[in-house]
């Protein structure tokens, strides 16, 4: 085990590395961010060249990597070129906001998602059953900027019930947080009930039957936590899935988190905001993976097993 | 026996799975030996039967004879040809398989005349009617109706199912039909329609085949000859008649034995083989059947018994049986 | 007399869109204290439907007990609302699964499997809990039991599955058990290991079994009463020692005569002709007659009754006159 553990935290820093290096070359072959900077204002060769040496584009490409890594590994990731402040600090103040909202759009999914789907299979062919497919289809195919500005059309400008964008109050959460959870709901609410009808046939449950355990303790105790195991699965796809969604619902509703500065950060081709935002993404999306493959051992004795061996 | 050309040849044929372990650099821990240094020769319209328990690597064997898998060792030749999984197709075309379940080995989507036309369509060259006058002798020498041609095979049952196997199986005029495990999904009465066809066969066309079962019955049945198989080795290899009459080896006669037997003046109080059939990736050195064997001795922990021929064409591997080990044992 | 069960003229019938299917048409037996009841019969001739019926394992969606009462200790079982049924389902019958590695629930351990069939109808402490398992795993004869407790099931050959199988049906001491296809899918060396386990099990603990396969040689060995089935009804059933002497059911007959022999060498096995037809309610033929040889006019114009000849139930109007002709023809 501790060495499938660690045969995997390699694999983690390997992919960091090299999405980072990827991104690197990405938003340099975006283009120059000094002619941003000084869009629409008048400038000398010799204030580009000051501008250039202060942000350190003047050296080759190569110098750039190994200084921007090299700036990495001392826990310095650069100054914003925009902002003029360091891109930790930019993180730090905005972070909250995004996990906040990452977090409870991921609690609703679940906690809506895993009971509409145990009911579907429940009653599977009855009009329930086809209502929660018909609301899955919907909220897998509806692109989440489409269902956040139809939201935002219903409940903010005509009905005048909730604010349209930007946070504060609880009632800022309510439309971000539904359209952010939309996707990630819809899929988990389709897995648990196919996972749930695939366990359903199963000897066992007829064995846990004759034993004479009541059909309530048969479900919940020996069906679904076979069902889970896919489902957790598929919820480790939805968080990275989730992070995607915040990018572009935080623009809808004009949140003040990391997805806004992120897409800011690449319109002004300012590269440390973007590289560092990107790497943020990857390492979180590592770890949930990691994570998420570490309990499914814990739920599946089988796996466990075959890692043990290895 | 004896008569009619040796059509294909097992020479020392060994198939060896590797075991491997970590991700980055594997590392081979071991290998299931599926398939042990197995060696027979089978002539025209003969019938072997392959008998052994899950594990003793029959249908890897069954695999290696129709070219699906390459040996790692020795080889398997077909009418003259080698079989590997690089040959050309139309050297195939006399060597055909019937399987297991009727149920998948069958495509739901074809109708009954094209399952069975396949291998024409893909080893010949006939317009639809000389396909047609091919397909239709064959429906009636399995015992279907003509009107099974045009219906899927869903509309049939299990032991149809395996008739429209079968009849597939002998489209292009095959020399040796290898039957892995044929009537081990069917109900007795319809198991003994389909085994009663084998034998009808046999006898028209002169078929032989390589008959894999873990029923010992059933194999007794229909071989001429029977190998018996443990753990990817050959335990014992005889004439149906003589292996029957002078079982040698103590796991041919475990099996024999462990059949239970439908004459209830027989109910008596057996006694079964002790322990688990081993695991293949650590097989025990020396004989593979000492842990479970009752008779086992020392000489069984230590070498392996090579099979030899202790009676006129009657073939085992066994200690009990060997002059070499009696006499260390005497000593 | 020591009867323990008794299933008097249950119908269990499947319905689906087209037609309804008598899976089990009238079904009756009574099963006796530390007997063994061999139910035969091919696929879909309702045998393991019938012990579906009995401790309500059944489909509610598409399967419906039709008629019929299974009696034990003066209640109705087929009569007996969910709640009170789990009572006796695991306490007084209990059974036995064909395939054991499926049959097992893959996330627990064998231990916490064995328990759960305890702590349904009982509340040791944990202590007594823990040697009650230890000592069932010991009554199967899995070596090291203590070491087995915390296995898994993927970890134990399929043999050693049945036996924590069987272990979880004794658990509570049960009446009957039921034991379906046990050996189907299992290695024969295997099978006669485990069929050797029951037979002891059965003398020692005076347990009455129920035990269904499709394997004649298995019900020989076995059983001691037999009961064969054909299209949802029984056929024949009686001593087994006297049907294997005498079969006189022309199914019967034929069952046994398709069987290829390991004593002896038969040249060509005997055929029952055609396939198993799928029945309609209601049936008013023999349900036999389409692959019988002895077919004649009368058993298409009604089922025939199931009558006693000789101490045993035959449902065939031909029994007792055809016997000699079919032993020399």
């Amino acid at each position: 085990m501790k060495k499938y553990i660690l045969s995997r935290a390699i694999k983690v820093i390997f992919t960091v590395w090299f999405v980072w290096s990827l991104i690197f070359v990405l938003t340099r072959f975006s283009g120059d961010p000094v002619e941003w900077i000084f869009a629409d204002m008048d400038t000398t060769e010799a204030m580009i060249q000051t501008l250039k040496e202060s942000l350190g584009l003047d050296l080759p490409l190569w110098q750039q990597y190994i200084n921007s890594l090299t700036g990495l590994f001392k826990g310095d990731a650069g100054m914003s070129y925009f902002f003029s402040r360091p891109v930790s600090e930019l993180f730090a103040e905005r972070i909250g906001a995004t996990v906040s909202l990452g977090a409870g759009a991921l609690g609703l999914a679940v906690l809506i998602g895993v009971p509409m789907g145990i009911l579907a299979a429940m009653k599977r062919g009855t009009a329930y059953d086809r209502a929660c497919i018909g609301i899955t289809v919907i909220g897998h195919t509806v692109p989440n900027f489409v269902l956040g500005i139809l939201l935002i059309f219903v409940f903010a400008l005509k009905l005048r019930l909730l604010p349209s964008g930007s946070t504060g109050t609880w009632k800022h959460y309510i439309m971000p947080m539904v359209t952010l959870s939309m996707g990630p709901l819809t899929a988990i609410a389709r897995l648990t009930r196919t996972a749930l009808l695939d366990v359903i046939g199963q000897d066992y449950l007829d064995c846990a039957r004759a034993k004479g355990v009541d059909e309530r303790k048969v479900i919940i105790k020996h069906a679904l936590r076979n069902a889970l195991i896919p489902v957790v699965t598929v919820m480790a796809g939805q968080v990275n899935m989730l992070v995607g969604g915040a990018v572009i619902v935080e623009n809808v509703f004009a949140w003040p988190g990391l997805g806004t500065l992120i897409i800011k950060g690449a319109q002004r081709r300012d590269f440390p905001v973007v590289q560092y935002g990107i790497l943020m993404i990857v390492i979180f999306v590592s770890v949930v993976n990691f994570a998420v493959d570490l309990s499914y051992g814990s739920l599946d004795p089988r796996i466990r097993d075959s890692r043990d061996k290895s | 026996m004896g008569e009619g050309n040796v059509i294909l040849k097992v020479e020392g044929v060994k198939r060896y799975f590797p075991v491997r372990k970590g991700f980055l650099f594997p590392k081979i821990l071991g290998y299931v030996k599926a398939a042990d240094d197995i060696s027979f020769e089978l002539r025209e319209g003969e019938a072997l039967g392959v008998v052994g328990e899950s594990g003793c690597g029959k249908t890897t064997l069954g695999k290696l004879i129709i070219g699906l898998d390459d040996p790692t060792e020795g080889r398997v030749t077909f009418m003259g040809r080698q079989m590997g999984t690089r040959m050309k197709r139309e050297e195939r075309q006399k060597l055909q398989m019937v399987f297991q379940d009727p149920y998948s080995s069958l495509d739901p989507r074809m109708k009954v005349r094209r399952i069975i036309e396949e291998p024409l369509r893909i080893h010949t060259h006939l317009t639809p009617e000389e396909k047609l006058r091919i397909v239709k002798p064959l429906l009636e020498l399995v015992g279907l109706r003509e009107d099974a041609l045009e219906k899927y095979p869903h509309e049939f049952s299990g032991g149809q199912r395996q008739r429209i196997g079968i009849a597939r199986a002998l489209a292009l005029e095959p020399k040796l039909l290898v039957c892995d495990e044929p009537v081990s999904a069917l109900d007795v009465s319809i198991q003994a329609q389909v085994l009663n066809l084998f034998k009808e066969l046999q006898k028209k066309k002169n078929l032989a085949y390589v008959f894999i079962s873990h029923d010992m019955s059933v194999i007794r049945h229909v071989s001429d000859r029977i190998m018996v198989m443990y753990l990817g080795q050959v335990m014992e290899s005889a004439p149906k008649r003589e292996l029957f009459e002078h079982t040698m080896h103590p796991y041919s006669a475990a099996l024999m034995d462990a059949i239970p037997v439908p004459d209830p003046k027989y109910k008596r109080r057996r006694k079964p083989l002790s322990g688990d059939i081993p695991s293949p990736i650590d097989a025990p050195r020396g004989c593979p059947f000492q842990t479970r064997c009752p008779k086992a001795m020392d000489c069984c922990r230590e070498s392996r018994p090579k099979l030899h021929e202790a009676a006129p064409e009657h073939f085992v591997a066994c200690h009990l049986f060997d002059q070499t080990c009696k006499k260390a044992v005497n000593l | 007399m020591d009867e323990i069960l008794r299933v008097d003229n249950l119908k269990v019938y499947y319905y689906s869109a087209k037609r309804v299917v008598p899976a089990v048409d009238g079904v009756s037996f009574t099963l006796k204290k530390g007997e063994i009841l061999g139910i035969v019969g091919e696929s879909g001739c309702g045998k393991s439907t019938v012990v579906r019926g009995i401790i309500g394992l059944i489909d509610e969606r598409y399967t419906r007990i039709e008629a019929g009462q299974v009696l034990m200790e003066g209640k109705n079982l087929a009569d007996l609302p969910p709640r009170e049924l789990c009572r006796i389902r695991g306490k007084k019958i209990s059974m036995i699964f064909q395939n054991p590695l499926s049959s097992l629930n893959p996330v627990y351990t064998i231990g916490s499997q064995i328990e759960e069939a305890i702590l349904v109808h009982e509340k040791p402490s944990k202590a007594q809990l823990k040697e009650r398992v230890l000592e069932l795993l010991k009554l199967v004869h899995i070596p090291a039991p203590e070491m087995r407790y915390n296995d898994y099931p993927h970890q134990l050959s399929g043999g050693m599955q049945q036996r924590v199988l069987i272990a979880i049906a004794l658990a509570c001491n049960p009446q009957v058990i039921i034991a379906d296809e046990p050996t189907t899918a299992l290695d024969v060396t295997i099978q006669a290991q485990i069929l050797e386990l029951l037979r002891e099990l059965n003398e020692k603990m005076g347990v009455g079994v129920i035990f269904i396969t499709h394997n004649m040689g298995v019900v020989a060995e076995m059983c001691d009463e037999m009961m064969v089935m054909y299209g949802g009804v029984v056929v024949e059933k009686g001593k087994c020692e006297e049907i294997f002497e005498n079969p006189l059911h022309p199914y019967t007959r034929g069952l046994l005569a398709a069987i290829p022999s390991i004593k002896e060498d038969k040249e060509e096995l005997f055929s029952i002709k055609g396939q198993v037809p799928v029945f309609a309610h209601p049936v008013t033929r023999c349900r036999f007659a389409d692959r019988c040889g002895l077919c004649e006019d009368r058993c298409l114009k009604g089922e025939p009754p199931l009558s006693v000849f000789s101490g045993r139930e035959v449902r065939c109007l031909k029994a007792g006159h055809s016997e000699e002709e079919a032993h020399h023809g």
